[in-house]
């Protein structure tokens, strides 16, 4: 995946698991609905999505759009 | 059709946690309410619940308590069940031994037994079979009391249960793929397995249900058995021997489909494993109503499998209480549909279930020995026909539970009592609970009755009083339930019985014979209803019929 496509998924889950509209400048600090309880189904459903396992430092750095992309795409190089 | 649609998603071997939360399924039309005493999350388990809940057309409204590994239940509310939701290696790490935990999970749960008499539904894990034999045994030692074995859930859908990567982001060790098994396991065996009114029947369709093709067209060779409709078909069978009916509902010609199970030998099902069959070029509405009929069950205790989308909503139309699944083109999937099916799914498979089907084919020989005898008490003596008494029977607590649970027809009161519910007045000295056994020659109906009775002074109170179909229509109504209330120890100088009475949508059966037995000219209101407890003492037994007491 690029960082097009994966800038997609990240979009789709973050919306369904937040059911608000969300933008490629999503991040927690302007989310409201992006709590800590709502982090983690963020988590879980962007590895199933992505076929991924983030580390559990990444987990906590999944904090915006941006990061979810860079992160993903270093996970997919390694 | 939204419905239908969602099923790929829903069931799924391994359901993916966005397309669940995607799915916008038609609104709830019941509402429960669960409490959740737990000691690590259960929020990102709770909104995967939401898509299977409403697949039922429920919505569950969960009230999770903060975490408490003292489990002390402070502020508790009146709920529809109570939910433990434990990890139990916090216990074990501080060394504590099995036994230990056990005697204390005991005494926590007699506690909130005290308080409650919701099923209680305790959800852990433990280590190897053992461990989760005794906490069965626990568990089996309370009434009301359920062991959703986690561990269990996981190994059976192949998904590893805990995760450490996650561990303290989640606020709970179970893995992702985990939670959406346990999500649906809470929504569909384990919630409604103790809330739901039983399935007792599946009928389905034959042509791209139970194989691939039509025979009509392709004929006896030519339709195909693949891998997963020749699964289905071994699964079905199965449910035969947890006293579930099979039923085959098909517009085929009657002759053509005989034939195909009589030469296909490769198919799991046989002929005489349907319990009902109505294979014509007629109405399936008509055809399912039939069927309910044959088998003595309300239609709402009926699961339709079709292919045909058309079928399926005519029949949500027409018959909206009769449950219905889509058939897929990938039998695999029907077949976890219908695994999953809420309602479906009983905790407990009683003895008393599987002669259900043995004992409604030997009805069809009892109705002719009927027809052909016109004296009851040699009717009686012919069949051998015996009942059993028993009075406070702990042992039969779940069948007890079972038979308030599931009796529609012939359900006086309607109070749908629960094993705490009735584990409580077994142990009153005011109340008694007479169970009732039917045996004859043909089969062992197993327990047919239940009668739950309560002294108020000189009165005795019927609250609850059941009669499985299976003993209906044999005229044996009078002798199950007056010599059971006769015999209660605390009928003993009683001037009067009152029935309890309360309408409900089908158990005109339970009216029609308290009409008979007061000499009513009109339905009993609902309320209590009095008889003079002299009748009961003047009640003669039925000539030809053995009364045992145990």
């Amino acid at each position: 995946m690029d960082r097009q496509q994966l800038e997609i998924v990240s979009l789709t889950v973050l919306a369904t698991v937040l059911k608000c509209e969300v933008s490629a400048e999503t991040s927690r600090k302007n989310t409201p609905q992006w709590d800590s309880l709502k982090h983690i189904e963020v988590v879980f459903a962007l590895e199933d999505e992505l076929g991924l396992q983030f580390s559990e430092e990444d987990m906590a750095n999944l904090d915006s759009v941006g990061n979810i992309v860079d992160t993903a795409l270093i996970r997919h190089a390694t | 059709m939204r419905l239908f649609e969602a099923q790929a998603a829903l069931f799924a071997p391994r359901p993916s946690r966005l397309a669940l939360l995607g799915l916008d399924l038609p609104p709830a039309v019941q509402r429960i309410t669960v409490n959740v005493w737990r000691n690590h999350s259960f929020e990102s388990v709770e909104s995967l619940t939401a898509p299977y809940f409403a697949f039922r057309g429920w919505r569950a409204d969960f009230r999770l308590g903060g975490y408490d590994d003292t489990l002390m239940f402070s502020g508790r509310q009146e709920a529809d069940a109570d939910i433990l939701w434990l990890d139990s290696s916090r216990f074990f790490a501080r060394s504590t031994l099995l036994s230990d935990w056990l005697q204390w999970l005991e005494e926590r749960l007699r506690a909130l037994r005290s308080d409650s008499k919701a099923p209680i539904i305790l959800a852990t894990w433990v280590e190897g079979s053992q461990q989760a034999e005794a906490v069965q045994a626990l568990a089996d030692s309370l009434p009301a009391v359920l062991f959703a074995n986690i561990e269990t859930a996981c190994t059976d859908a192949r998904v590893p249960l805990l995760d450490s990567r996650s561990a303290n982001l989640a606020g709970t060790p179970i893995s992702n793929a985990a939670q959406v098994i346990l999500a649906r396991e809470l929504a569909c065996h384990w919630l409604p397995g103790t809330l739901l009114p039983p399935v007792k029947a599946v009928a389905l369709d034959l042509d791209h249900t139970l194989h691939s093709g039509v025979l009509g067209e392709d004929g006896i060779q030519g339709v195909r058995l693949t891998p997963g409709h020749a699964d289905l078909q071994r699964y079905i069978k199965t449910l035969q021997q947890r006293g579930i009916f099979i039923a085959l509902v098909s517009r085929n010609e009657p002759s053509d489909v005989e034939a195909l199970f009589r030469q296909r030998l490769d198919y799991p099902l046989r002929w005489q494993d349907f319990s009902a069959i109505e294979v014509s070029w007629d109405d399936k509405v008509a055809a399912i109503e039939r069927i309910a009929k044959t088998l003595r069950i309300a239609s709402d205790a009926v699961l339709f499998v079709d292919d045909n989308p058309g079928e399926l909503a005519n029949i949500a139309k027409q018959l909206p209480q009769v449950h219905t699944v889509y058939a897929h083109q990938d039998a695999s999937l029907t077949r976890q549909v219908i695994h999953f099916y809420p309602g479906l799914w009983r905790w407990k498979v009683e003895s008393d279930d599987a002669k259900r089907i043995q004992d409604l084919k030997a009805n069809a020989e009892r109705e002719s020995l009927a027809e052909s005898t016109t004296d009851p008490t040699e009717y009686f003596r012919s069949l051998k026909v015996a009942l059993t008494y028993r009075h406070n029977p702990q042992v039969q607590l779940n069948r007890l539970a079972d038979l308030c649970n599931k009796t529609n027809q012939f359900n006086l009161s309607l109070r749908r009592f629960n094993q705490a519910e009735i584990a409580d007045r077994m142990e009153r000295e005011d109340a008694c609970v007479t169970s009732v056994q039917l045996t004859d020659r043909l089969s062992d109906s197993g327990v047919i009755a239940v009668i739950v009775a309560e002294r108020h002074g000189q009165q005795l109170i019927v609250e609850e009083l059941c009669v499985s179909c299976r003993a209906l229509g044999r005229q044996l109504e009078d002798a199950i339930i007056l010599l059971s209330l006769r015999d209660m120890p605390i009928f003993a100088g009683c001037q009067e019985v009152a029935f309890r009475v309360q309408h409900g949508p089908r158990n005109q059966p339970a009216m029609d014979w308290l009409v008979r037995l007061l000499g009513l000219n009109e339905l009993p209101a609902p309320g209590h209803h009095i008889l003079q407890a002299q009748r009961l003492l003047d009640f003669a037994t039925v000539e030809g019929v053995a009364f045992n007491k145990e």
